[in-house]
């Protein structure tokens, strides 16, 4: 599953800390999730989705071997 | 932004301070557990009873390193534990039957102890859970 939380965090001109404060989560999560290391559950994809108030699916995209 | 740790009520940790308080008694009790070794011959208490009071009260210290919420605790953070819980368990399984294989191979006993496994258990996991913390810090 590929994301595109770094693309809309650089329209918004924001931090990865400044994106982890307003979802509750550490730094180090957000980095993990943008790199494809971790998949957020939820809960915190749907949190994400709503600070960029866009839709879970225009973040989160399933690939072809998911 | 500062996050606030407090936010994240993960039930049946205890708060981020334990861990301080764990590293106390491990020193406290690896210290007695020494000095009882030391002198033992100037005290009148049996050498047994003071190796299973330091034994106990380090691994009392120790679970409560492991039990312990991270500073920021979010649901990565509880994967990495989870892992680490893992990958301790296997680990102490492997070293029981590393025990067993040992002592038929060599005909000779090996102590395997609840204290013994316990320990390698509670560090195994603390090793694997703060090695996942540091390779997350470095990206």
């Amino acid at each position: 599953m590929r994301n595109t939380i770094k693309v809309e965090r650089a329209k918004r001109d924001m931090t990865q800390e400044r994106l982890a404060g307003l979802v509750d989560v550490s730094r180090q999560t957000i980095n993990s999730i943008e790199k494809n290391r971790y998949v957020p559950s939820t809960v915190l994809a749907l949190k994400i989705a709503r600070t960029f108030n866009v839709t879970v699916d225009q973040i989160f995209v399933l690939e072809e071997d998911d | 932004m500062k996050i606030d740790p407090d936010k994240y009520k993960y039930r049946g940790f205890l708060p981020n301070y334990f861990i301080k308080i764990g590293i106390a008694l491990v020193i406290l009790f690896v210290l007695f557990f020494v000095s009882g070794m030391i002198f033992e011959k100037s005290i009148t208490v049996e050498k047994e009873i003071i190796a299973t009071i330091g034994l106990d009260g380090v691994i009392l210290g120790l679970l409560l390193i492991c039990i312990s919420k991270n500073k920021i605790e979010d649901e990565m953070i509880h994967m990495l534990r989870l892992q680490a819980f893992t990958r301790a368990f296997i680990f102490g399984t492997a070293y029981v039957f590393a025990v067993t294989i040992t002592t038929l191979i060599m005909n000779d006993e090996l102590p395997l102890t609840p204290h013994s496994l316990i320990i390698i258990e509670l560090l195994m996991f603390i090793f694997h859970f703060e090695i996942s913390k540091r390779k997350l810090n470095k990206q």
